[in-house]
């Protein structure tokens, strides 16, 4: 039973994910919040083996709440999730302590970015690799 | 004498040996007068003593520098070494309140320790002493001590007072003198040289300020002049050659004296005095001085020096005659002086006596000046006004020319008090100059009291610390001749340790504590000048002291005297008794037993022979004598009778006559010898005799006889009668005698009388030459200025006659020749004599002219050859104002004529090309004008603001029309204005940095000023800016074109393109975000639901596959609908090329079919046929209008209508919806494509919009547009 937090402010994406994530990795367990100020005022409650973040959100990106999560639970590994194929985000995701970067239109990349972090591992979309 | 020296000789040794009390003086007159002077104490005679040699006592140094003087110290240092033994005093001008580093500085130069003295310190060799600030500095004793000034500041000269103490302490102490401004030094080195010490001063050209070495080289007292370094070296090298010897002259070996005494030959031989009557002692202290200086240690190598050096004899006569003395020098005695004796001096006098005072060794004539001083100021206290001399004598020319100058450094301010220096001195730079009225009274000469005659008749004589250099009998011989030179009951006045009482007879003490003597009367009725001592010696080479030498030889020409007497005596006593007589008959001799032959007879006494002898020899011996002198050969008398003692006696006269050949006055004189030669007479021959007579005679004997005898009787009456006439005459002669005699009395006292108006003569001769020497001065110069005159004459061929009152020749010039044919010889003739060559013309006349009326006169007059003269006549007046006769002047101005000629011609040539010129000028003005007129019709005429302005002031030189219609003035009220009176531009103030660049460049193009309009309003003007110099004056043509509109669309055009970028940039980013936001999104999860319904179809398990393919069609259509509303809203297609009324159309149906409002179109039949840009512009100002009454409006309901004016078409849209705030929408639209951006679009296009809203009324938006822009 892993525990997923997803972050996406587009409720339609969001629910497309949980019915992907549920589906494709075994046993998941997938809560879905809106905004990173949701995210970070949520979490104490919750019990959650990594989170997967969308870059594009309302008030604090994904990139800063990357960094916070990253500070304030080390543990919690973090994939960053988004649509904007660009190396820099790549490079500030990383930096900001991201195990991995995925493209939402990567579906396969993103099952497998999960799966591998769950793992402890790290994940990049292919399309990023270069 | 000899003895009493020897012991006197070693007592001194022996009393050098254990002290060096200064004030017991050893010196030669002690040798002379040992009673008088042994115990005597001097404590007062500081300076003018004897240096009393210190062999083991500490050298002193004393280094007088100016502030800036540091650089030469520290080199002074640096070539110091630090062993010389001598103690070194730093003495420099200091500020009073700052603190003084020089001791530290100077410690960096030397090793010995340097220390700045703040308390008393002994002084102690190898050391170096700095003055501390605000402080002068003493050597008292061994010690140093910083004393307070009592001085103000900037009348301080502490290296004057430290030279004066170091002085008065120190014998043969050191001064340097090195770089320093002003004139400190120069008086305290005097005080330093004549104790004995060494003078020297830093070389003016290599000191940084020259002022102080400067001036103390100008007192002749510096000994040695050197750059600093070598000054150092010099320092050492003369301490080192000290000459070891002996300090009294007696001790000096038998050579040494001998080379000695040829030193004193050759400086008399060189300088023509001889100091032999000078102190011994302190001669040799001097040569010693030379010697060290010099560097020879031995007499006999300075004697050789001496003479390949014919200099250094003079530098040795200057140094010991040191000239140096200083302004009242001792206070007391000169106090007393001025208290006591001035006042005394006048008593008695009347307006036409004379006050006179002689002083010398006068020197430089401080002293001479300072009697000058008190008896001016004395003069001035008394009514009567007897004329004042001072005769001031020294024997050195070069101290006198410098006393004649007068002149002096400035820090004898020191001992002149501030009163009279203001009142005796003129100042001149850094020196003082001795004013005329004090200068005339001092006549300075040059006059050796020992050989020339004194000055008589003086009521005063200053004689100052000269005596203490002379000899004790010499001294006496000098007080001798001041006692005449001086008026009974006049004064002397004598150095500090001279004096006069032990000379009683001829001087009185008056004040005995400051040497004031009164000379006593004369004992005879005028004394005779006292043998002058150098003019003695001349007379008796032997010398004074040569007395032991002439004794022996006098006493044999006494001896020989004494044998030739006894011969006599001895010859006298065996040789009858014999009697002298002289022509007249006087007995000028007696033999020892010629006496029985003579009776003195009744009466006074008597030399006559005849008288004296016994009654019966006389008429023998008066034969006798008779023959004797008449026939000049020995007679013998008959023998007679006489009766000694009742015996008669036979004697016989026997007078020989001898001549005498040195009688008085030379002259030969007839002398007799007369002999008593006796027979006693037998008693058998006497009595023979009687008895032969009566027996010889008988009876014609007896006749005879008796005949005889009464002839003889006869005779004997004769005789008798003969001898009494004779006797008679005799009596007469006498008488006559008694008269010659007593006029040769009167003779001889007229003689000595003669003898003394000689020797005041002698004195007046000297005075007059003294006189004469000034008047020959002046009289040379009055030569020169006669010729300068003379040569100015000849230089400037000007012809000068000077006539006298009856127009006689009195002198002329050369140029007058070319006049009046006038000879040197014709001086004295009347000028009416001699012919001119003035045509037509009687200058005598215009001279009698000039002479009755005193008023100067001037004539132009040709002359026969035709050249022209100016002539002037001038009186000529004396210095008296009287008039003498008339001084005429002819100039040559011939040339001066002609040239006038040719000016008078160039003239005329010049006024008719003036003429011709001005005619031009006209013509050419004309054209001017004309251009003129046309320039200002076209400046005023010129649309463009124009205006001349003059650079200085901002003042409108000129202004066209359309400057004055920009400025809302008229022409002539702004016209000599400045242009900030109206705010106009160009006002200097304002725009100082266009005028600069205006003045760089000559003018300024394009520039964009701001200007006030009369209405306040701020014109932007683009103005072009010249400068041009209107008759030199700078001016600035501006002229302007207003450009605010223009500026104010290119603003709004520039404010538009930026808004258009932000809308643009607005719309983009919608764009974008319907893109990524809705577009997006749905097709991410299209994407992922197909991608798990094709891993289930590959699966084959569709049912596991949790795939909503209604949910996926609805999020394609969605996407569908997004994207075909993204394209119609980038561009409507009901834009393209269709009227604004179709695209209101469908813009209403899609706000119906999108948000539900509901818009009602009324075009009234308008048409709105545009240009596209309009029209798309329009379409969305009315799009936007209905988005604000979805977004704001609260109201289903919008109206669109459209209405029309002539001008405009207005198209309005409102609602009834709540209303708002219409500025609102313009604050909220900013920035974005709203409203604001597009009002602005609009209005750049003709058009506007207007948004009319009030809370609860609705909303009315309308548009117009300019019925031109829309198609009918």
């Amino acid at each position: 039973m892993s525990s997923i937090l997803i972050v996406e402010d587009h409720a339609i994406l969001g629910k497309a994910l949980v019915r992907l994530l549920t589906e494709k990795v075994a046993q998941a367990v997938i809560a879905v919040v809106g905004s990173a100020e949701e995210a970070i005022e949520k979490l104490p409650e919750l019990q959650v083996d990594m989170a997967l973040v969308d870059v594009s959100l309302p008030k604090m990106n994904g990139i800063q709440l990357v960094a916070y999560l990253h500070e304030k639970y080390p543990e919690l590994p973090c994939l960053v999730i988004t649509g904007h194929l660009i190396p820099f985000y790549l490079q500030r995701s990383l930096e900001a302590g991201a195990r991995g970067y995925v493209l939402k239109d990567d579906v396969a990349g993103i099952i497998e970015g999960v799966q591998s972090v769950l793992k402890g591992g790290t994940y990049v979309s292919k399309a990023l690799r270069d | 004498v000899f003895l009493a020296q020897g012991v006197l000789c070693s007592w001194r040794k022996v009393y050098n040996e254990i002290a060096s009390y200064s004030f017991i003086q050893f010196s030669s007159e002690m040798s002379t007068k040992p009673s008088n002077k042994t115990r005597k104490k001097e404590p007062e005679a500081k300076h003018p003593v004897e240096p009393t040699n210190r062999p083991q006592s500490l050298t002193v140094v004393g280094i007088g520098a100016s502030a800036g003087g540091l650089n030469a110290l520290n080199t002074f240092f640096d070539a110091l070494a630090p062993d010389t033994g001598m103690a070194f005093v730093v003495v420099t001008h200091l500020h009073p309140d700052h603190e003084s580093h020089m001791a530290e500085l100077l410690q960096k130069h030397t090793q010995m320790p340097a220390t700045q003295v703040s308390k008393k310190v002994k002084v102690e060799p190898n050391h170096v002493y700095v003055i501390p600030p605000n402080r002068s500095i003493l050597l008292t004793d061994t010690h140093l001590e910083a004393v307070e000034f009592t001085e103000p500041h900037g009348k301080r000269s502490p290296i004057d007072a430290f030279f004066r103490s170091l002085a008065s302490e120190h014998r043969e102490s050191i001064a340097i003198i090195l770089s320093g401004g002003g004139t400190d030094g120069s008086v305290g080195i005097k005080d330093v040289k004549e104790s004995g010490g060494v003078i020297m001063a830093q070389h003016p050209s290599d000191a940084e300020y020259n002022s102080m070495p400067l001036a103390a080289m100008s007192t002749g007292l510096v000994d040695v002049v050197l750059p600093v370094d070598q000054l150092a070296k010099k320092l050492m090298d003369y301490v080192q050659h000290r000459p070891q010897l002996p300090h009294d002259p007696g001790q000096l070996s038998e050579q040494e004296a001998e080379t000695f005494q040829r030193i004193l030959s050759h400086v008399h031989a060189r300088t023509g005095q001889d100091f032999n009557q000078y102190k011994r002692s302190t001669i040799l202290r001097r040569v010693e001085r030379r010697m060290q200086l010099n560097g020879f240690p031995k007499l006999d190598g300075y004697l050789n020096f001496l003479r390949q050096h014919p200099n250094e004899a003079q530098s040795m006569f200057n140094d010991i005659l040191i000239g140096v003395t200083n302004f009242f020098r001792d206070h007391d005695p000169w106090k007393a002086l001025e208290e006591k004796v001035m006042p005394r001096l006048f008593q008695n006098k009347e307006n036409a006596d004379e006050i006179r005072i002689w002083t010398i060794g006068c020197a430089t004539g401080e002293e001479a000046y300072g009697l000058a001083m008190l008896l001016l100021e004395e003069a001035a206290r008394h009514d009567v006004n007897p004329r004042l001399q001072i005769f001031a004598s020294d024997l050195d020319e070069n101290s006198i020319a410098r006393a004649r100058e007068g002149l002096y450094p400035a820090s004898i301010e020191a001992d002149v008090s501030p009163e009279r220096l203001e009142r005796f001195f003129v100042r001149e730079g850094e020196y003082f100059r001795v004013k005329h009225e004090i200068r005339d009274i001092v006549l300075f000469t040059n006059h050796n009291i020992l050989r020339d005659p004194p000055f008589s008749r003086q009521d005063l004589i200053a004689c100052r610390n000269l005596l203490i250099y002379l000899q004790r009998e010499v001294q006496d011989k000098v007080f001798d001749i001041f006692h005449y030179a001086l008026n009974p009951g006049g004064f002397l006045f004598l150095g500090s340790s001279e004096s006069a009482e032990h000379l009683s007879d001829m001087y009185e003490v008056a004040d005995k504590a400051n040497r004031l003597y009164i000379a006593k009367p004369w004992h005879a009725e005028r004394r005779q000048i006292p043998a002058l001592p150098l003019t003695l010696r001349r007379r008796h080479p032997a010398g004074a002291h040569g007395l032991p030498g002439a004794l022996p030889s006098k006493h044999y020409s006494e001896m020989a005297h004494t044998f030739e007497d006894h011969h006599e005596k001895a010859l006298e006593s065996y040789a009858p008794p014999s009697v002298i007589i002289n022509e007249n008959q006087m007995i000028l001799h007696v033999s020892e037993t010629a006496g029985r032959y003579l009776v003195q007879p009744r009466g006074p006494i008597t030399g006559e022979v005849l008288k004296l002898v016994r009654p019966e020899l006389q008429m023998a011996l008066r034969s006798a004598i008779f023959q004797a002198f008449e026939n000049g050969r020995a007679i013998v008398s008959s023998p007679v009778l006489v009766q000694f003692n009742g015996h008669p006696h036979k004697v016989v006269l026997a007078v020989r006559p001898r001549i005498e050949p040195r009688g008085l006055g030379g002259e030969a004189e007839k002398q007799a010898l007369v002999l008593f030669l006796e027979n006693e007479l037998d008693e058998s021959e006497h009595k023979g005799d009687g008895q032969t007579d009566p027996s010889d005679g008988g009876g014609e004997h007896h006749g005879l006889v008796s005949q005889l005898q009464s002839e003889i009787l006869n005779l004997r009456e004769q005789l008798q009668v003969t001898i009494e006439e004779y006797d008679s005459s005799n009596e007469e002669m006498k008488a006559a005698n008694e008269e010659l005699q007593s006029i040769n009395e009167e003779y001889r006292s007229a003689t000595e009388e003669l003898e003394t108006s000689k020797e005041e003569l002698q004195s007046i001769n000297e005075e007059l030459q003294t006189v004469n020497n000034d008047m020959k001065n002046k009289l040379e110069e009055l030569a020169q200025a006669h010729m300068d005159l003379e040569n100015l004459m000849g230089a400037s061929e000007i012809g000068t006659l000077f006539l006298d009152r009856e127009l006689r020749i009195k002198r002329f010039t050369a140029g007058v020749n070319n006049i009046i044919n006038i000879l040197s010889t014709d001086r004295g003739r009347p000028i009416q004599h001699l012919t001119h060559k003035l045509k037509g013309y009687d200058f005598i006349e215009d001279a009698e002219q000039v002479l009755r009326h005193l008023t100067s006169l001037e004539r132009e007059v040709q002359t026969e050859e035709g050249n022209y003269y100016q002539l002037r006549f001038r009186p000529f007046r004396t210095i008296q104002d009287h008039i003498e006769g008339v001084v005429i002047t002819f100039i040559n101005i011939t040339a001066l004529k002609a040239r006038d000629e040719q000016l008078l011609e160039v003239n005329e040539t010049l006024e008719q090309r003036v003429s011709e010129r001005t005619h031009q000028l006209d013509l050419a003005y004309h054209q001017i004008s004309q251009a003129r007129d046309l320039f200002y019709a076209l400046f005023n005429a010129n649309p463009v603001p124009s205006a001349l302005l003059s650079l200085e002031d901002g003042v409108f030189l000129n202004v066209n029309d359309a400057y004055a219609r920009f400025a809302g003035r008229k022409r002539d009220e702004m016209l000599g204005h400045a242009a900030q009176e109206f705010g106009l531009p160009l006002d200097p103030t304002l725009q100082p940095e266009v005028v600069a660049r205006v003045q760089e460049l000559g003018i300024v193009r394009d520039l964009e000023l701001e200007v006030a309009r009369p209405s306040g309003e701020i014109a932007t003007v683009l103005a072009s800016i010249q400068l041009i110099h209107l008759d030199e004056t700078p001016a600035l043509v501006l002229s302007f074109i207003d450009i605010t509109e223009r500026a104010r669309a290119e603003q709004e055009i520039r404010m538009l393109a930026s808004d258009l970028t932000v809308a643009e940039q607005e719309e983009r980013r919608r764009i974008s975000q319907i893109l990524h936001d809705d577009l997006q999104q749905r097709i991410f999860a299209v994407k992922m639901q197909t991608s798990m319904l094709r891993d289930a179809y590959q699966q084959g398990n569709f049912q596991s596959a949790q795939v909503d393919f209604d949910q996926l069609e609805e999020m394609l259509d969605t996407s569908i609908t997004i994207t075909r509303n993204l394209s119609i809203d980038l561009s409507p297609a009901v834009l393209q090329g269709e009227g604004l009324t179709d695209a209101l159309i469908w813009l209403a149906v899609q706000m119906n079919d999108q948000y539900g409002l509901q818009v009602s179109i009324h075009t009234n039949g308008i048409s709105t046929q545009c240009e596209d840009t309009l029209r798309i512009l329009l379409f969305q100002a009315v799009r936007e209008a209905l988005f604000n009454v979805v977004k704001h409006g609260g109201t289903a309901h919008a109206q669109i209508s459209i209405s029309k004016t002539v001008d405009d078409v207005f198209v309005t849209i409102s609602d009834d919806g709540r209303g708002f705030d219409a500025s609102a929408i313009f604050d909220e639209s900013q920035g974005s494509g709203g409203l604001m951006n597009i009002r602005h679009r609009l209005q750049l296009m003709g058009c506007d919009l207007e948004v009319e809203s009030q809370p609860g009324q609705g909303t009315r938006l309308v548009i117009r547009i300019p019925a031109a822009q829309v198609a009918p």
